[in-house]
């Protein structure tokens, strides 16, 4: 009757001297058994047949500088350890001293405290508080500037016009009626009174006004009406 | 208590602290250097890591050769130092995975050097190029952990026994085993389709 197949396959790697009898006799029966006794045979021999590899001329040149390299470092590691050791300076203890003690006595400035009872008071507001400090302040786009500027810039004009134009029809209205009333008074000193009439003439340009008004209105629009005259009221 | 084989070597080193590769060190060197090579090229699978693996075992060994103190064997010292070396060395290249072309040319000529004295063996590979079954062998051996990488190389390149081994990694001789038994199952699943293709077609 056939014995059990081994489960140590491992014995199938050993020479043939060293197995033992019964796995002999296992191994005469065993089909299986002597195929894989005999792969791990043939395994081991390939391995043993390997042949040996000598060391490359390369080497030696290799292991020269190793060594030179190897020498010089430790030539560098014994003169870094043979440095002497620096004594630390009394000034540092005093220094460092000094530090610690100002540091420790740093009181909390009596903005904490204040803080502390606002937020405990309110805690939710005091959180928003905090909150809200923390957003980023966004910057205005670059479009605003531009939406901004150009009407702003012609509503100002469009004021100008109208305030050098009133001021045009005021001042014309008012030479007239001093003209008007110088001509009357003395015309009553010789003749006998009569009904005063007034004629109102619109003027559109400055230049249909006399010099006079002209120099005056200019006075007062701070020598807007001059310039805005050339252009066409 | 076996004498170590390399004992006078390594005290000559010892008491003549030399600044490059001469005198006793030199000779150490030309001991070694192949079997250092040979570890490491194994282990990191190329020329071009064995060389870095190599270099950096020997300068490793230069610096701490004066604190060696026979408490293991001495080329049980070498070897971790070189198994350490090749290792490192692979895990800081694991991400960059290139392919030497001085690796990839050893490769083909490595075979012609191969001894193969079985008959089973010897008939398939005179058939079947014999370099590319080395190749395909390194290959498999490459997929392998590093743990498992070096301890297959220590035990079926290097012949090491189970307790020089144990020596070597420093680990108990039960690690041993049971790592090795974790790189026969791994190599079986490597190297079975390889052994297919070359001895059952």
């Amino acid at each position: 009757m056939n014995s059990p197949c081994p489960s140590d396959h491992d014995r199938f790697w050993q020479s043939a001297a060293e197995l033992d009898p019964l796995l002999q006799a296992h191994l005469a029966e065993c089909v299986t058994c002597h195929a894989r006794q005999q792969r791990a045979q043939l395994a081991v021999r390939l391995l043993r047949a390997l042949p040996a590899q000598r060391a490359p001329l390369a080497l030696d040149g290799a292991v020269v500088a190793a060594l030179h390299a190897g020498t010089r470092q430790e030539r560098a590691i014994q003169q870094v350890s043979a440095l002497t050791r620096q004594e630390v300076p009394a000034e540092l203890n005093s220094r460092v001293e000094d530090a610690l003690v100002w540091t420790a006595e740093q009181p909390a400035p009596a903005e904490l405290e204040v803080r502390l009872r606002a937020e405990l008071a309110a805690p939710s507001e005091a959180m928003s508080r905090r909150f809200l400090g923390r957003l980023d302040r966004l910057r205005a786009p670059q479009d605003l500037d531009q939406r901004l500027t150009v009407p702003a810039r012609s509503s100002s004009r469009r004021r100008a016009f109208a305030f050098v134009g009133a001021l045009l029809l005021v001042m014309g209205l008012g030479s007239l009626a001093l003209q008007r009333w110088g001509a009357e008074l003395s015309s009553s000193q010789q003749q006998p009174r009569v009904a005063v009439q007034w004629n109102i003439e619109v003027i559109e340009s400055a230049e249909g006004l006399d010099p006079v008004s002209r120099a005056l209105i200019g006075g007062l629009s701070g020598g807007a009406s001059e310039v805005l005259g050339k252009e066409k009221l | 208590m076996k004498t170590d084989p390399d004992r006078l070597l390594v005290e000559a080193c010892q008491s003549s602290r030399t600044s490059g590769l001469e005198g006793a060190f030199r000779d150490l060197y030309d001991a070694y250097k192949d079997r250092v090579y040979n570890v490491c090229y194994r282990i990191t699978g190329n020329a071009s890591d064995a060389l870095d693996a190599s270099q950096e075992t020997f300068g490793i060994l230069f610096r701490k050769i004066y604190d060696f103190r026979f408490e293991s064997k001495f080329s049980s010292w070498v070897y971790r130092i070189a198994v350490n070396a090749s290792i490192d060395l692979k895990r800081r290249s694991g991400a960059r995975h290139t392919i030497s072309l001085e690796a990839t040319d050893e490769h083909t000529h490595e075979s012609v050097q191969a001894n193969l004295r079985d008959e089973r063996v010897e008939a398939p590979l005179a058939a079947a190029s014999r370099h590319e079954l080395a190749g395909e062998v390194q290959t498999a051996i490459g997929r392998l952990s590093p743990k498992m990488r070096a301890i297959t190389v220590l035990r079926y390149v290097e012949n090491q026994s189970y307790e020089e081994i144990a020596e070597t990694l420093q680990i108990s001789i039960g690690t041993v085993k049971s790592r090795l038994s974790r790189a026969h199952d791994a190599l079986d699943r490597e190297l079975t389709p390889v052994l297919d293709q070359y001895y059952l077609r």
